[in-house]
């Protein structure tokens, strides 16, 4: 039945966090007139859960009757995921725990908190947890179960971290995290398989698939996974230490996660999928086992401690593990056992850390050691401790008792293996022993016996405050004693039956005759007497008895284990260049041998037979001399030790690769090879001047360590390298016939479409413009690059370059580089080369489109006649004589390149396309020559050359650079 | 409204204007920033209506000057390049308004809005090259771009990590120009729909090996493993600005390349190519994790973990289903939201803190408790944790990996969301809870414009975090159709074309 109401709750609770937050942001809480006003601001709050709890509980009639309640919103209908609500017995049963343990811990903590103006943080979490859980346990689609488990871990590790300046709330805090976190991974894992196979997200319809899950030849993986989150989450053994951590939360929260609500969420879970995925032999033993460790492992634990909140947390593990054994079994009775234990847990439970919260509080100190005889002083408190306590025994007449016996009518029933039913009734014998003595241990130890030194200065604590433990503690006596109430024996049944995926009949009755459950609680009883009655001996035995053994080693082994990992993967990442070189090249070799399998041999054969060499003369003699200048002089680059020779052996390799070009026959590409080979020399020469000399031989010096063993492994990978993409390419270019598609076009359209001779021209400036534009924009900031990496240098020094020029007009004294004078022939031929050297660049843009040579050659042309300028009249007076040379120039260049485009799509409506404009407006020029985008475009690359060969040339000719004081 | 061939183009030209404007106003720094911001604005304004029309329209291709495809140069969007693209708008915006705070003085002298531009630019061009070379061409200007932005101030470190940057992504140029001019050789062609058409057709072994080649170049860039050593060298070096806009926007350029040219060029031997992006994957969300995991310097922390994210993207390349895509998808677009705003929080952090040093940092969650919820939200989208922006992301992976059944990918991926939990709550207990290590107390900076102008930003970033969990329904909607384009190169290859082209599959 579509019910919108269900959504209520969540409006009502998630409000109440805003509330608080948007109460604390104010100086209200500030104001202390009397009465605490965290107080008032708790109790006005508390009408939220209150509220939810009431709108719940009319639900009871409807649910009781069979019905089954849904809301649904959409939400990512693409993925077929709704924000949906289901309701029925068990969601109902746990939706009344949260909402209504809920408004007594808010109330509660409105007077645990009363001096604290900043605790409306911790009402805030404390909702915004209350809301993840309520939606945990009423969520309709197993998405939405994810995000509010997801949620009730977030806010938890808020509120275990509460005092987050104290390192072992953290550290609580973050093991509780890592630990469900971990379990709400395998969640979303476990889930996604879940609806996987059954189709779809929604809860209704996976409880509709159980054949098909169980069926699944997924079903262990599913089923593991989904164990791992319940048993992590319901602190099971071997996950359940981090739950006795968690205690560094403040009190409330200890009371409302860690007893009533969140670590029942694995239970809940299990419970809830049980007809789907139980009642398989997987399903049997892994619950059993791992409730039946649980269980008398928590309760013997607990005994030893003298924590009073890590005795309730161990107790609590233990009542966990009964919870989790019963999921595992097959019965009806158990299912009975499992919605009675919830219940009378959480009503003890809480009660019984609000009680030792409130000893906390007004004695200020948890630690039975030093309390003591407060039974004068915190009479009501004594009570409370009496009643609930004797619940958390398992004695009659309260509710404690009940959730035992049906216990131990569950581990005797006659469908158990027989040797197993022994275990299980032994097993939860012992640990019903155990309980009751610890339950002694807590109450006696507290309450009664020699006042311990926090006796003393101990008060009653507020009235009201006590309301919240009381209602718990009183409800576990009424239920009873008194009649049995109706509706909630009907709506225990109908958690049980969803749970069990059958009929289940609850009756609340206490005395069901004298039975093997009664006898063998007898003997619980009377073992776990005799246990209090020598608890200081057996106390003091356990504290020594296998003290090593502690999971706690093992969780930080785990931890350490992925320290040690991530300390190999940064092993790594040592910070050495030639390392990661040789990881990527290794990387990609690998990557192509790994792909080849062993079929390199075979290409090698292949090519062997397609490529065939055949000797043309003169021309292939040219070509061999070319190639073997290229590579020696590469060779001989990486072996020089000068580094001045280095660089002049790696322009020769450059030329020479011209001279193949040249060869091809392309003589543009070769021209520009040309021109970039020697400015490239230049500049590594100027910049070579700039590193100190220590600088330089000490460079010298590291090149040559490393032994033997590195140089033949680096020589080794770069060999393997070049051998690699050397076959590649042959392969790849003599596998099949070349045949390109753009070539021809190229070549045939060139003159008709861009009237140019030169087809490349045409492709750099027409066909292909947009990659020009870019290169000229990575041109310029190359130049743009150096100067204001090398500026620093030089601005330190005092320099105002690219800001102001010099404005004292100092006589030009034409020293040359290294302040040496040049000669005067020397000097004219440096005058004349510049405006010779315009000329030649002139031309070479204005008849680029149709002869060999382009904006980028004239743009070196022009910067190597400066450059010579530098090195003849020295820095100062070639800045003074030629002005026009600043930084505007590549931003002028990258401007006329945007122009000349968007001219091309004003004129003929797109961007680049080329343009005459000098047929547009018909002017008269000289022959060949066009005032055409295509020359505006030369234009601009040689105005962005020459604007980034300034900047370059102004910082590494700056006379006073980095080590010019060695160099002089 | 703007004709299609023309807004396809100014993603490109906004930022190329503007960067030339900001040099033209080389000597007036506050006209430099003026002019940079209202640029960054503009080039949100404009990727939102080209996505807008694209999401509309369908993909839209452009032969720039007119010259017929596959003679010319082809610029090509789709949903996914329209998607990155707004990211770069967004990013650009948002990094550009904390810049104007973080940059000092004389980073702003030195051309770092110039710069900045023209990393804009060079990552819009990238999303929209339909051409391998002219992708080529893009990467350079990155690549220089990012060079000098990540050395611009000179110091030390900065210089140490940028000589490591530069060097290992030359090597990715080299590699990238070495394939590009074989794949010439073999098919003839540069144009992009032309070689889907072409390498159909060609052997596939040479396809292959070219393919592997590409994945390295493109894997340096992607931050891959093996190849990614470059990143945790370099990125917490700078100015944060210059750290949350590469962080946020250069890895993704070398991932949405990967996307790219497996999902249209090379489809031949699927089988493999899948099998070692699986592994690759994998490998790269494990060590990037784990790497994480000992540091203790805040920004190193995150620069591992953008390693391991680029593994959860190529997760869903490798799945190559239509769900997986669309969370592929989906997860760069959430990981560029969640790790730039880290990188933003980082700095202000630092500059409320004194220090990008876990251990020298504390008492920040008291003192700066903004800042602290921001530093949550993004946090937790990152480690994946429901409704924010990564969970979706996340399921839809985990999702698309169960359906086709790898279901050790799909473990690795959520145990590694473990480890980035990890990660983040060390970030969270260090810098915000734990008190404050030394007790002289840091005057917190005053509520002035630098607060303004810091907040802002993160503040925008963090909304679209949220918006992207609360709208999961919409973001994945249009997640879906772009994988759907991607997945159908033919639509590549018509849009291009402007025909029909029958025969592809």
């Amino acid at each position: 039945m579509e019910d919108l109401t269900l959504l209520l709750p969540f409006v009502f609770i998630f409000s109440a966090a805003l509330v608080a937050v948007v109460v604390g942001s104010t100086s209200w809480l500030q104001s202390a007139n009397g009465r605490s006003p965290l107080t008032t601001l708790a109790w006005l709050l508390a009408l939220a859960p209150l509220a939810s709890f009431v709108l719940l509980a009319q639900k009871i009639g409807l649910i009781n009757e069979g019905e089954k309640l849904k809301a649904s919103l959409t939400w990512l209908p693409s993925l077929n995921i709704s924000f949906s609500f289901y309701l029925d017995g068990l969601s109902l049963l746990f939706a009344l725990l949260v909402t209504g343990i809920g408004t007594l811990i808010i109330i509660y903590a409105g007077y645990y908190f009363q001096k604290e103006p900043s605790a409306w943080r911790f009402l805030s979490y404390l909702f915004l947890f209350m809301g993840s859980m309520l939606g945990l346990v009423m969520a309709g689609d197993v998405i939405v179960l994810f995000l509010f488990w997801e949620g009730t871990s977030i806010t938890s590790f808020l509120l275990v971290a509460y005092k987050y300046k104290y390192p072992e709330a953290r550290q609580g805090a973050f093991k509780a995290l890592f630990i469900t976190g971990g379990g709400g991974i395998a969640l979303l894992f476990g889930l996604l398989i879940v609806a996987g196979v059954s189709g779809e997200t929604s809860l209704s319809a996976i409880l509709g698939s159980g054949d098909l899950l169980r069926e699944s030849a997924l079903y262990p993986l599913m089923l593991g996974l989904l164990a791992l989150a319940a048993l992590t989450k319901s602190a099971q053994w071997p996950f359940h230490f981090w739950l006795p951590q968690a205690m560094s939360a403040p009190t409330p929260a200890s009371a409302y996660l860690h007893s009533a609500t969140m670590v029942k969420a694995g239970i809940y879970l299990m419970a809830r999928l049980n007809p789907v995925l139980g009642e398989t032999e997987l399903w049997f033993w892994l619950f059993s086992i791992v409730g039946l460790i649980t269980m008398v492992l928590g309760a013997y634990l607990g005994l030893k401690q003298n924590d009073l909140k890590a005795l309730l947390a161990y107790s609590t593990i233990s009542q966990l593990g009964v919870l989790m054994m019963l999921i595992g079994q097959d019965t009806d009775i158990a299912f009975k056992a499992l919605v009675v234990g919830v219940l009378a847990h959480a009503l003890y439970k809480s009660a019984l850390f609000l009680v030792a919260g409130t000893v906390d509080h007004e004695s200020g100190t948890r630690d039975l050691r030093q309390l003591g005889g407060l039974r004068a002083k915190m009479p009501i408190t004594a009570v409370l401790a009496v009643v609930a306590g004797l619940s958390m025994a398992g004695l009659p007449p309260l509710f404690g008792f009940l959730a035992k016996e049906t216990l131990l009518a569950t581990a005797v029933h006659p469908s158990l293996p027989n040797f197993f039913s022994w275990v299980l009734a032994a097993g939860s014998v012992t640990a019903g022993a155990l309980m009751l003595a610890q339950a002694g241990v807590l109450v006696f130890g507290t309450f009664w016996g020699q006042p311990g030194e926090a006796a003393t200065k101990a008060d009653e604590a507020p009235k009201l405050m006590l309301l919240a433990p009381a209602i718990p503690a009183l409800l576990s006596l009424a239920i009873g004693i008194l009649p049995e109430p109706e509706f909630l024996a009907a709506l225990l049944a109908k958690g049980a039956e969803a749970a069990f995926g059958d009929k289940v009949k609850v009756s609340l009755a206490l005395w069901t005759g004298l039975n093997v459950p009664l006898l063998l609680s007898i003997v619980a009883i009377s073992l776990g007497s005799t246990l209090f009655y020598f608890r200081h001996p057996v106390r003091a035995w356990q504290t020594n008895f296998a003290a090593q053994l502690d999971l706690n080693r093992a969780f930080a082994a785990t931890l350490r284990g992925i320290d040690w990992a991530s300390d190999q993967v940064t092993r790594l990442q040592n910070g050495r260049l030639r390392r990661y070189l040789s990881f990527i090249i290794v990387g990609m070799v690998g990557l192509v041998l790994l792909f080849t399998q062993g079929q390199f041999g075979q290409l090698l054969q292949t090519m062997q037979n397609d490529v065939q060499f055949t000797w043309t003369g003169s021309q292939d003699f040219l070509r061999l001399v070319a190639i073997l200048v290229t590579v020696g002089a590469a060779i001989a680059s990486v072996l020089l030790k000068r580094d001045f020779a280095a660089i002049v052996a790696l322009g020769a390799s450059g030329l020479s690769i011209a001279v193949l070009m040249v060869l091809e026959p392309a003589p543009d590409v070769a021209l520009v090879q040309v021109v970039v080979d020697i400015l490239s020399v230049v500049i590594l020469v100027l910049a070579l001047r700039l590193l100190p000399r220590k600088e330089r031989q000490n460079a010298l010096s590291l090149n040559m360590t490393g032994g033997q063993a590195d140089r033949i492994r680096n020589i080794f990978i770069a060999a393997s390298s070049g051998l690699v993409v050397t076959v590649i390419t042959l392969f790849a270019l003599t596998s099949r016939p070349r045949e390109s598609v753009v070539t021809p076009f190229f070549i045939e359209n060139a003159k008709p479409l861009t009237s140019a001779k030169d087809v490349v021209g045409a492709i750099i400036v027409d066909f292909r413009a947009l990659d020009t534009m870019i290169e000229i924009a990575v041109f310029s900031m190359a130049g743009l690059g150096m100067f204001t990496l090398l500026r620093q240098a030089t601005q330190a020094l005092g320099d105002k370059v690219g800001e102001k020029r010099p404005s004292s007009a100092k006589k030009l004294t034409s020293f040359g580089i290294y302040g040496l004078r040049t000669s005067v022939f020397v000097q004219a031929l440096a005058r004349l080369s510049l405006p010779l050297a315009i000329v030649l660049a002139a031309t070479h843009m204005m008849y680029g489109h149709d002869q060999p040579g382009d904006g980028f050659t004239a743009g070196v042309i022009i910067s190597l006649a400066i450059g010579f300028a530098y090195v003849v009249f020295g820095y100062e007076e070639t800045r003074a004589r030629y002005k026009w040379l600043s930084a505007p120039l590549i931003a002028s260049g990258m401007f006329v390149l945007l122009l000349v485009g968007t001219s091309g799509w004003l004129i003929n409506g797109t961007f680049l396309s080329p343009v005459d404009y000098g047929a547009m407006l018909n002017l008269s020029l000289p022959t060949g020559f066009y005032l055409s985008s295509a020359f505006l475009f030369e234009v601009a690359i040689c105005l962005s050359v020459l604007g980034s060969v300034f900047f370059m040339l102004n910082t590494l000719g700056h006379p006073e650079g980095l080590g010019q004081n060695e160099t002089k | 409204m703007i004709p299609t061939k023309f807004l396809l183009i100014l993603p490109i030209l906004v930022p190329f204007l503007t960067g030339i404007l900001a040099v033209l106003s080389w000597h007036q720094r506050n006209l430099q920033r003026v002019v940079s911001l209202t640029g960054s604005a503009l080039l949100l304004v404009v990727t939102l209506i080209l996505f807008q029309r694209i999401d509309r329209f369908g993909p839209q291709a452009v032969q720039v000057g007119n010259w017929q495809a596959p003679f010319g140069i082809t610029l090509y969007a789709d949903l996914f390049a329209a998607i990155m693209l707004v990211m770069a708008g967004l990013l650009g915006l948002a990094v550009g308004l904390y810049s104007l705070a973080n940059i000092d003085e004389m980073r702003q002298r030195l051309g770092f809005y110039p710069l900045y531009q023209i990393l804009l630019m060079g990552v819009c061009g990238s999303f929209l090259a339909g051409d391998i070379f002219n992708l080529y061409v893009w990467f350079e200007v990155m690549l220089i771009a990012s060079f000098v932005l990540l050395a611009l101030g000179s110091e030390r470190r900065q210089l140490e990590g940028a000589i490591k940057y530069v060097t290992l992504n030359l090597m990715s140029s080299a590699i990238f120009l070495a394939a590009a001019g074989i794949l010439y050789g073999v098919a003839g062609s540069l144009n992009m729909a032309d070689l889907a058409m072409r390498l159909r057709t060609a052997p596939v072994g040479v396809v292959t090996t070219l393919a592997m080649m590409f994945l390295v170049a493109f894997g340096i860039k992607a931050a891959l493993f093996p190849l990614f050593s470059w990143l945790p060298s370099a990125y917490h070096t700078p100015p944060t600005a210059v750290s949350a806009i590469f962080s946020g926007l250069l890895t993704k350029v070398g991932v949405y390349a990967i996307v790219r040219v497996f999902t249209l060029l090379f489809v031949q031997d699927q089988a493999y190519t899948q099998a070692i992006l699986l592994i690759l994957a994998a490998l790269t969300m494990v060590t990037g994790g784990l790497g994480a995991v000992s540091q203790y310097h805040y920004r190193r922390i995150l620069s591992f973990h953008i390693t391991s994210q680029i593994g959860y993207m190529v997760m869903g390349l490798a799945l190559f289903t239509p769900l997986a895509l669309a969370g592929a998808i989906l997860y760069i677009v959430h990981n560029i939201i969640a790790k730039t705003n880290l990188f933003l929080i980082s700095g202000i952090t630092e500059w409320v803190g004194g220090s990008y040093d876990l251990k020298k940092l504390g008492g920040l969650y008291v003192r700066q408790p903004l800042l602290a919820g921001l530093f949550l939200v993004s946090a937790l989208a990152l480690a994946g944790l429901p409704p924010l922006s990564g969970f979706w992301a996340k399921l839809t992976l985990i999702k698309a990996g169960l359906e086709a059944q790898a279901y050790l990918i799909v473990g690795t991926a959520l145990l590694v969301s473990l480890l980035t939990l990890y990660s983040m709550i060390k970030i969270w207990t260090q810098a915000y809870w734990k008190a404050q290590p030394e007790m002289v107390e840091r005057p917190l900076p005053p509520r002035g414009i630098g607060w303004v102008i810091r907040f802002a930003p993160v503040m925008l970033l963090a909304a679209c975090t949220i918006a992207l969990g609360l709208g999961a329904e919409y973001f994945l909607d249009v997640a879906q159709t772009a994988a759907n384009q991607l997945l159908n190169p033919s639509l590549y290859v018509e849009t291009v074309f402007g025909t029909f082209v029958g025969g592809m599959h």
